[in-house]
């Protein structure tokens, strides 16, 4: 039996790693127009991910996911940027998603009193509330133009196309380099939304789905729940902020083999040509 | 003293429009539990049908087609969509607000496809006229706008308390599995409701383009967006609670658009977004509404 189930495991565990490895070869074969769906694809897996959590697993109807998405991106634009304070941008980045869990947080009161349906709406009030406010806090947001989005820079390695680099003959625009990125940043959400459900926490926000009376006075206090709910939220913010990366490029030319995004009808998939 | 009344009257009637909107809302969720996010695009596509019709039919027969087939849709993507799925499940009506989602985006997308950049007319008889009532001067279709509502809505209301269908309405909306057995047919109940829901959209939809609004446009579905908050204001579940949050809702918008020059720190166009201010601050004080019972939880 244990052998069985240990053979089942070493299968699931070769398939993951097979689906790992085509993940982390795609980017030397795809060109930017695909690579950029890609990354639309794993923003919105860590949103669904996110919602997973607060609407499937704890049963809270959420419609404002997009609130909490824009806190992160203008959070990390502001903190990054200009004007703002100009942190480093990695610095900026773990901030940006605090902040948003930190929104989802004082949007507790609301979200911790009201049930169902009114928390939906709710919910709802704060995409419009959120947009108004985005519009009219020109100094923080750029107003109706929006801002230039800072690239990201980990350890003076710059998430755009502004540094040449080529791996194994593939040149490395901000697109294949922004690929990892969001890998590394879904696998993070990925686990960290798997041991939160495993764990102690998981049981409680089944529990506020099943029978929220039962939550709240065997486990933790429901409000307490919702906070840690609302949280995860952020990490979509920062992945939206990585789309936001991917769809104002910089001005700076890119390389000149590098695919434009104005030539969307290239071939599908092929092999990128060496560098000469 | 005249701004003042003006914000007024104006209020009044954009929230006596609402409360049509707001009323289906109301009217859906006691029947099914769902939150009806295609009420927008259902309006729309009266509005639409009205307008296209009104120079063959004249006002008055378009206005009928329209409201029939708006019921018709909205009892049928009840019927063939939303009842079809779920079931059993207690989480259904969750499950059914969000196809509701999906819904929307189909009608929505085709109806902007076909309106375009336009701004239909509905041919309504008011047109631009104004008449002066005391010391204001009112549009017509405002003061038109008061009195339908109040009319339809007092019908409804006599619906709920006086026919069969009313009466099995509010006994499945109390117990659904005790109603079901009194031999409430909770299928035909409930597509009823849905049918009279989109009849009311769709009536809305005729004084939400009327002067001194420009015209029908693609846009004008999002209206219906703001008779959420009414809805939710007054709490799901009551209609006279729908009424009351509609009034308080357009009264709060007329009159932050009126004095908007003296409320300038709050940004330009806050009118549009203080609804769901007012909504979430009564949230915040009765989690249930202004008229939502208490919630009594057993263990």
């Amino acid at each position: 039996m244990s052998e069985r189930l240990s053979r089942a495991r070493a299968i699931r565990l070769g398939w993951t790693f097979a689906a790992v490895a085509v993940l982390c070869a795609l980017p030397f074969y795809l060109d930017a127009f695909w690579l950029r769906i890609g990354l639309f694809s794993m923003a919105a897996a860590v949103g669904a991910v996110g919602l997973g959590l607060l609407s499937g697993t704890a049963g809270q109807l959420s419609l404002g996911h997009a609130f909490f998405l824009a806190v992160g991106a203008y959070g990390y634009v502001w903190l990054a940027g200009e004007p703002g304070p100009g942190l480093p941008t990695v610095v900026a980045a773990v901030l940006a998603v605090l902040l948003a869990g930190a929104a989802g947080g004082l949007f507790s009161p609301v979200a911790g009193r009201v049930r169902g349906i009114y928390l939906g709406v709710a919910t709802l009030a704060l995409v419009f509330l959120g947009h108004h406010v985005l519009l009219t806090a020109d100094s923080v947001t750029g107003g109706f133009n929006g801002r230039s989005v800072p690239p990201l820079e980990v350890g003076g390695f710059s998430f755009s196309a502004d540094s040449e680099l080529t791996l194994l003959g593939v040149p490395f625009g901000a697109e294949e380099r922004l690929w990892y990125l969001g890998l590394a940043l879904f696998a993070v959400t990925w686990f960290t939304a798997r041991g939160l459900l495993r764990g102690r926490p998981g049981r409680a926000l089944v529990a506020l789905r099943d029978s929220e009376t039962a939550a709240a006075r065997y486990l933790y206090g429901a409000s307490i729940v919702l906070i840690l709910l609302f949280a995860p939220d952020g990490l979509h913010g920062l992945v939206r902020r990585l789309r936001a990366r991917v769809r104002r490029p910089r001005t700076a030319p890119p390389p000149s083999n590098a695919t434009s995004p104005s030539q969307p009808t290239a071939p599908a998939v092929r092999a990128k040509e060496p560098t000469p | 003293m005249t701004t003042f009344l003006d914000n007024v009257f104006n209020g009044l009637a954009l929230g006596a429009v609402y409360a049509l909107v707001a009323l289906g809302f109301v009217i859906i969720f006691k029947a099914s539990g769902v939150m009806n996010f295609a009420h927008g695009s259902l309006l729309l596509l009266g509005g639409y049908v009205a307008a296209v019709l009104h120079d063959d039919l004249g006002f008055a027969g378009a206005l009928a087609v329209a409201v029939l087939v708006t019921a018709a849709v909205a009892g049928a993507m009840d019927r063939f969509l939303l009842q079809a799925g779920g079931g059993a499940d207690p989480h259904a009506a969750h499950v059914q607000t969000i196809v509701t989602i999906g819904v929307d985006i189909v009608i929505l997308t085709d109806l902007s496809r076909r309106i375009g950049g336009d701004l239909l007319s509905l041919g309504d008889p008011w047109g631009d006229s104004v008449s002066g009532l005391g010391p204001v001067t009112v549009a017509d279709s405002r003061i038109a706008a008061i009195v339908v509502s109040t009319v339809v809505i007092a019908g409804v209301f006599a619906l709920f308390r006086y026919t069969n269908w009313g009466l099995s309405l509010r006994a499945s909306a109390e117990d659904v599995e005790a109603a079901a057995l009194m031999g409430v047919r909770l299928v035909r109940v409930r597509t009823l409701a849905w049918c009279l829901a989109g009849a009311l959209a769709a009536l809305a939809a005729v004084f939400l383009a009327a002067f001194p609004a420009p015209g029908l446009e693609r846009t004008t579905g999002q209206i219906a967006l703001k008779a959420f908050p009414a809805a939710i204001l007054g709490g799901m579940a009551s209609p006279p609670g729908a009424l009351a949050g509609s009034l308080l809702i357009g009264l709060t918008e007329a009159l932050v658009a009126g004095y908007q020059s003296d409320l300038h720190v709050l940004g330009e166009g806050f009118g549009d977004v203080a609804p769901y201010a007012v909504m979430v601050l009564v949230l915040l004080i009765r989690p249930t509404g202004l008229f939502g019972g208490k919630a009594a939880v057993r263990v």
